[in-house]
């Protein structure tokens, strides 16, 4: 076994663990918060382009992984992989409710928010979206995209997730996700 | 993917940085075990068993009955 094949199976048997750990005593469950908060509201913020429902998105996906943590099983896909398929169907179900893709329609932004302006962490996220030209562009573009070819470009160059990896979170074959990337780049080509 | 190695480094190019939310992260903790504790709350409260609902009900129509005649 390869020293990085090693280092990925002790990863993965420290994160069952914690699993095991959070699905005995429910308040456990904080150490899995702790871990991948971050990466689920920066994956959410960079597929709407919009902090307050990035958090409402991060903030539903653990909400609902607390809940069915009892009921995970590690078959075939990891917790992270569990966690970004939860916020992945958060984020298309928003979508679907405001009828169109991105941006979403500015009652469903008003509903979302609420008085978490004053929240400074929120702000410097906003901060950093407002100010990064290059990354509206690009978002402004894929969001003319079909829904599909968004979630698998943005899990692929965004998220540097492997081709197995979106294959599991999305619950799709290799090739059908390999097809999505293709199209959607070809697709993308026009717009930028 | 030869075709696309240009727009495939735009992309990665243009990938907006990490936001660190560590502080954020404290207060989002906090609502959610709220709300988890409410939800409980919720679902122990309508996994009473049929033969209470049946007795509250019950006395509660009795007493508006008496009450009535």
């Amino acid at each position: 076994m390869s020293h990085e094949n090693k280092a990925a199976e002790s990863k993965a048997q420290r994160e069952r663990k914690l699993i095991e750990i959070a699905q005995k005593n429910p308040d456990d469950f904080q150490h899995l918060f702790n871990k991948y908060y971050d990466a689920i509201f920066n994956y959410a913020l960079r597929r709407t382009c919009d902090v307050h429902i990035a958090d409402d998105v991060a903030a539903t996906t653990f909400l609902k992984a607390f809940d069915q943590i009892k009921n995970f099983q590690w078959k075939g896909i990891s917790f992270s992989a569990w966690l970004y398929r939860i916020a992945t169907n958060e984020i298309l179900q928003l979508y679907r409710k405001s009828k169109r893709t991105i941006p979403l329609s500015s009652e469903v932004k008003d509903h979302l928010r609420d008085n978490k302006s004053s929240d400074s962490a929120l702000l410097e996220a906003e901060e950093l979206v407002v100010r990064n030209e290059k990354f509206k562009q690009i978002h402004a573009a894929l969001s003319r995209l079909k829904l599909k070819y968004q979630t698998a470009l943005t899990l692929r160059y965004f998220e540097d997730k492997s081709i197995k990896q979106i294959a599991a979170i999305l619950d799709i074959s290799e090739n059908t996700v390999k097809t999505h990337i293709r199209r959607g780049l070809k697709h993308l080509k026009e717009y930028l | 993917m030869k075709d696309f190695k240009d727009i495939e480094k735009r992309l990665r190019n243009g990938k907006l940085p990490d936001s660190d939310m560590s502080k954020h992260r404290i207060k989002v903790w906090q609502k959610l075990l709220q709300a988890q504790r409410n939800r409980r709350k919720l679902v122990s409260f309508l996994s009473i068993s049929p033969s209470v609902w049946v007795l509250g009900w019950g006395v509660t129509f009795v007493k508006i009955f008496s009450y009535i005649f």
